[in-house]
């Protein structure tokens, strides 16, 4: 698997992802927010195989949005294990 | 003083809201790690996300109404960013709103429920002699 920048040639790091996630929290009687559980509801999976995610990943160096993504099949599936442990970890 | 408050279960305490959580990728070896994104020392997924769900609840509590949508089939107001954590209900409103909340009525619908309490009235102000109104058919 290969993420490539293609107006700064910046390659395989530094790339930002936003992915909805619903957030259950509580509003004290001083009107402050307590975060008390977060859950993904999408998947970094769903994104790749469905190509959603070249609309809307950036470059976190130059902040533009034309990035190349360049996955194989093999590679796709150790991507995916890697993916769920990282997400499921929140 | 409460915030928000639920119009089905009164609840005004726990909350729900989808928000954007901000990921940094990167390829290791071939395969996918993913990271909170950080400027220097500072995380930015973290900030990012407390801010959006700031944002969101300052919009709700200050727009009032504007961040209602009428849902026709259950004939109420829903909020389209907040839902209530404790019975899954979108009538979630300031408090304020629970006072407003039966005018959405139609005008002609309004009228005909208010129709008795109107003669009541018309009685009290002329006595009982009547004349009878001519309504259609
Ligand atoms: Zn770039
Ligand atoms: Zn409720």
């Amino acid at each position: 698997m290969e993420i490539r920048c293609q107006s700064c040639g910046n390659q395989n790091s530094g790339f930002l992802l936003p992915l909805w996630s619903k957030t259950t929290f509580k509003l004290d009687h001083g009107g402050e927010i307590k975060i008390l559980h977060l859950s993904p509801l999408e998947s970094l999976e769903d994104k790749l195989t469905d190509n959603k995610i070249k609309k809307e990943i950036t470059c976190k160096e130059c902040g533009n949005c034309d990035v190349e993504i360049v996955l194989n099949e093999f590679e796709k599936s150790s991507s995916i294990s890697s993916e769920r442990q990282a997400f499921e970890g929140l | 003083m409460n915030k928000l408050i639920c119009n089905s279960c009164f609840n005004f305490e726990f909350f729900e809201t989808n928000i954007e959580y901000l990921r940094e990728i990167k390829v290791k070896d071939g395969s996918l790690v993913i990271n909170d994104t950080h400027f220097e020392d500072w995380n930015y997924t973290d900030t990012h996300f407390r801010d959006s769900l700031e944002d969101i609840v300052s919009y709700v509590v200050k727009s009032e109404m504007d961040a209602l949508s009428w849902n026709s089939e259950k004939e109420c107001h829903e909020n389209s960013y907040i839902k209530c954590a404790k019975c899954g209900s979108s009538q979630v409103s300031i408090p304020s709103y629970m006072i407003k909340k039966k005018k959405h009525q139609s005008l002609e619908a309004e009228l005909k429920e208010n129709h008795q309490e109107y003669n009541n009235l018309r009685r009290k102000r002329n006595g009982n002699t009547l004349p009878v109104l001519w309504e259609p058919k």
